[in-house]
């Protein structure tokens, strides 16, 4: 049997799995029926000509593509297909050769990926050719912004308000909220809003810093906005913010991601949710601390905001409201008050569970909607199992040390993790080996920062743990002098085969032997 | 840990195991092979002609798989049977402009189980196609993807040159000729092509994306 003896569309499928470069300079001219099956297929209604399909490397990030490649296919192929494109995605890299021209008759769609802020800036500012399309085509676009080492949080004013006065006729605009590990966020202090947005716009993601900049983003000219989806980055505040009692009739989804804990949900979250009056679909996942009050229940929700959203169908949430109490003794509710606040208010079903610290007069209570519907989730030495297909990013966090049927238990629980943040600073003794090889198959981000140095050494050695697609790591220069005995253990008994990217705290000179551990470093 | 299915040796039809009823399957060469409600499920066509058949102890027929390829499937679908499986994705969503990056096409996902199991089958003996075939005609979107996967490995990087040799795909050179007139700008469809795989063409030419 022959290649040639397998039908069209298993063809198809084989193609399917190649960057769209490659069929390009690999396939199209292999012969008349590869050239037809290319060219009479829906292959160009998504022109992705980027060869960065997922984030590999957060921040090394360098195109493959030959140039010589790149300026014969837009030279000889692009001009035929202009017409079958309605969605292009493109890199920094590729961008220069695919706006050296305007005429996608059928584009609606632009991604924008793996740009530094400058450079895309620039694009924006100077490239004729993507502004015409900006201006009168593209109604759905996606910006993506790329990492950058630089010290402090990485933001820019002037893009987001560039894009919206270039848009005239954006109805879906993703802005920097496409990547979970992306540090870009935007933070609307310096924003001044006396331009106007498209008014074709409905759907908004971003990624802010703060959340009194979604605040901001609500009392501007945003409000037109009928799906708003946000993650904010950082707990302190950027501005102060008074509350308005202006509400939001035309929001009828949102979807608010707190990635660090936030001191304002009562003053500042719970407000702006009761203005919400025809909210159909609302997401939440929070991180909340509280002084002086009791853990978030099914009670409070209902009561501060839930009744007032007569419109709402579908309410998913993981809130974890951590309370730190160290001056009125408050009866903290046990975890069946919790369970019971649920019942009888038409939530669907909800996991809780509470770990608390009797002594200390302090706690943290953990509840979630099922099925679960987030791409995060936190979890410490009480978590419960279940198995969450969704979530990619993983933050483990305990102030004790961590049991060690943990670590098997969300290998399994989390079969699709990518990304996991181990922070504890405590371990038992170890005086017995573990046996298990645990296996994390798709993780390719670990921050061993700030955890223990027993933790670090478990997922790092091969002999306890299998991350075949770990290709970056965040861990302390000392941390990793220490378990590789100053680069004088077995190479080979580490998970670093596979690493593009190691983050540490501090530049050092690379030993001889450096690419033994780090071949692709 | 994977297990090759071994004929029955049992007198009272179906044999009942810890993981349900075993089926009885048999290769277009007559090799009769054992498998249990773990390896069906992987399989849309065996599950779908065990469901309309009450086989009893009579084998099912795959007139289009070899006892050669069927029985590396089955040790194939043995040891998957306890895998996760990934939620499925709404293929209809072509409106979704993020459909590409949240959900990348990834060909160097796989896993080093599947890399071993599918080295045993090549290209210049026909075996690694034999196997996409098997695993198409049986509906075993796994196996399909891993076939699909190898292929679309072999083929980055390579120019069209390359690639022509590396399948012994004789030159058909689009847009020349009586062939394709105009082939490149979409009226191939009706373009004839050649499906036989001995058939002999003009050697390898240059190719001017390759130059």
């Amino acid at each position: 049997m022959n290649i040639y003896d397998l039908p069209d569309e298993i063809l198809l499928i084989i193609l399917q799995k190649l960057d769209m470069i490659d069929v390009f300079y690999s396939c199209i001219k292999v012969n008349r029926r590869f050239n037809r099956l290319i060219l009479d297929s829906f292959f160009f209604r998504d022109l992705n000509m980027t060869t960065i399909n997922d984030i590999n490397s957060l921040y090394d990030q360098t195109s493959s593509i030959d140039s010589k490649v790149l300026s014969r296919i837009c030279e000889k192929i692009l001009p035929r297909i202009y017409d079958q494109t309605y969605r292009l995605t493109v890199d920094e890299y590729s961008a220069k050769y695919m706006f050296l021209a305007s005429n996608y008759s059928k584009l609606y769609s632009l991604s924008l990926i793996n740009f530094q802020k400058e450079i895309l800036h620039q694009y924006l500012t100077d490239n004729l050719n993507l502004r015409d399309l900006l201006t009168n085509q593209i109604t759905h676009l996606n910006i993506d912004i790329k990492n950058t080492n630089d010290v402090g949080f990485n933001t820019s004013p002037e893009i987001l308000p560039k894009i919206l006065s270039l848009c005239k006729n954006l109805i879906d605009l993703n802005f920097c909220g496409m990547f979970p590990e992306r540090n870009f966020v935007v933070y609307l202090k310096d924003l001044s809003w006396n331009h106007c947005i498209p008014s074709t716009l409905v759907k908004l993601t971003i990624k802010l810093a703060a959340l009194t900049d979604c605040l901001h983003l609500l009392d501007g000219p945003f409000v037109c906005l009928s799906t708003l989806i946000i993650a904010v980055k950082y707990s302190f505040h950027t501005t102060e913010y008074k509350n308005s009692t202006k509400k939001l009739p035309k929001l009828k989804y949102f979807s608010l991601t707190a990635l660090s804990f936030v001191n304002h949900y009562d003053d500042l979250i719970v407000p702006l949710l009761r203005r919400m009056i025809n909210l159909e679909e609302l997401k939440l996942y929070l991180l909340v601390n509280r002084s002086y009050s009791n853990y978030i229940d099914g009670i409070q929700l209902y009561d501060q905001f839930l009744i007032y959203m007569t419109q709402l169908k579908n309410f998913a949430f993981n809130i974890t409201s951590e309370i730190h109490d160290k001056d009125i003794k408050i009866e903290l509710q046990s975890n069946e008050e919790i369970q019971h606040s649920f019942i009888g208010r038409g939530y669907s079903q909800v996991v809780s569970y509470i770990n608390s610290n009797p002594f200390a007069l302090d706690g943290v209570c953990y509840i979630y909607s099922l099925p679960y519907d987030f791409e995060y989730f936190k979890i410490d030495n009480t978590f419960q199992g279940g198995t969450f297909y969704k979530v990619r990013k993983l933050t483990m966090v305990e102030r004790t040390p961590f049991e060690d049927r943990l670590f098997q238990i969300i290998s399994q629980d989390f079969p699709f993790l990518e990304i996991l943040h181990v922070s504890n600073s405590w371990s038992k003794e170890v005086n017995q080996p573990w046996l298990t090889l645990i296996t994390f198959p798709h993780l390719k981000f670990l921050n061993v920062k700030y955890a223990h140095g027993n933790y670090t050494l478990r997922f790092l050695l091969k002999r306890y743990m299998n991350l075949p697609r770990l290709s970056n790591l965040v861990i302390d220069y000392s941390m990793l002098m220490l378990i590789t005995k100053n680069f004088t253990y077995d190479p080979t008994y580490f998970n670093f085969d596979k690493l593009k990217c190691l983050d540490m705290d501090q530049l050092f000179v690379r030993p001889k032997n450096f690419h033994l551990y780090f071949p692709l470093l | 840990m994977a297990t090759t299915a071994e004929a029955s040796n049992t007198t009272t039809g179906n044999t009942e195991t810890a993981t349900g009823k075993m089926i009885k399957i048999q290769s277009n060469d007559g090799q009769i092979f054992e498998v249990d409600q773990g390896v069906v499920e992987q399989s849309s066509t065996i599950k779908t002609l065990s469901d309309l058949m009450d086989v009893g102890d009579v084998p099912i027929p795959l007139p289009n798989v070899k006892a050669s390829i069927l029985g590396p499937i089955v040790d194939f679908c043995n040891h998957h049977k306890n895998d996760q499986k990934p939620e499925p994705i709404d293929e209809d969503d072509d409106d979704d402009p993020n459909k590409d990056i949240y959900e990348p096409k990834r060909s160097d996902d796989i896993c080093e189980w599947d890399l071993n199991f599918i080295k045993q089958f090549t290209v210049p003996e026909g075996t690694l196609f034999d196997i996409i075939m098997a695993a198409n005609y049986l509906g075993i979107k796994t196996l399909l993807a891993v076939g699909c996967k190898t292929i679309a490995n072999m083929v980055r990087g390579k120019s069209s040159t390359e690639v022509r040799e590396m399948f012994n795909i004789s030159y058909d050179p689009p847009g020349e000729g009586i062939n394709a007139p105009n082939a490149i700008e979409g009226q191939a469809g009706t373009v004839p092509t050649t499906q036989d795989a001995n058939a002999t063409g003009p050697s390898p030419q240059p190719d001017p994306m390759n130059q």
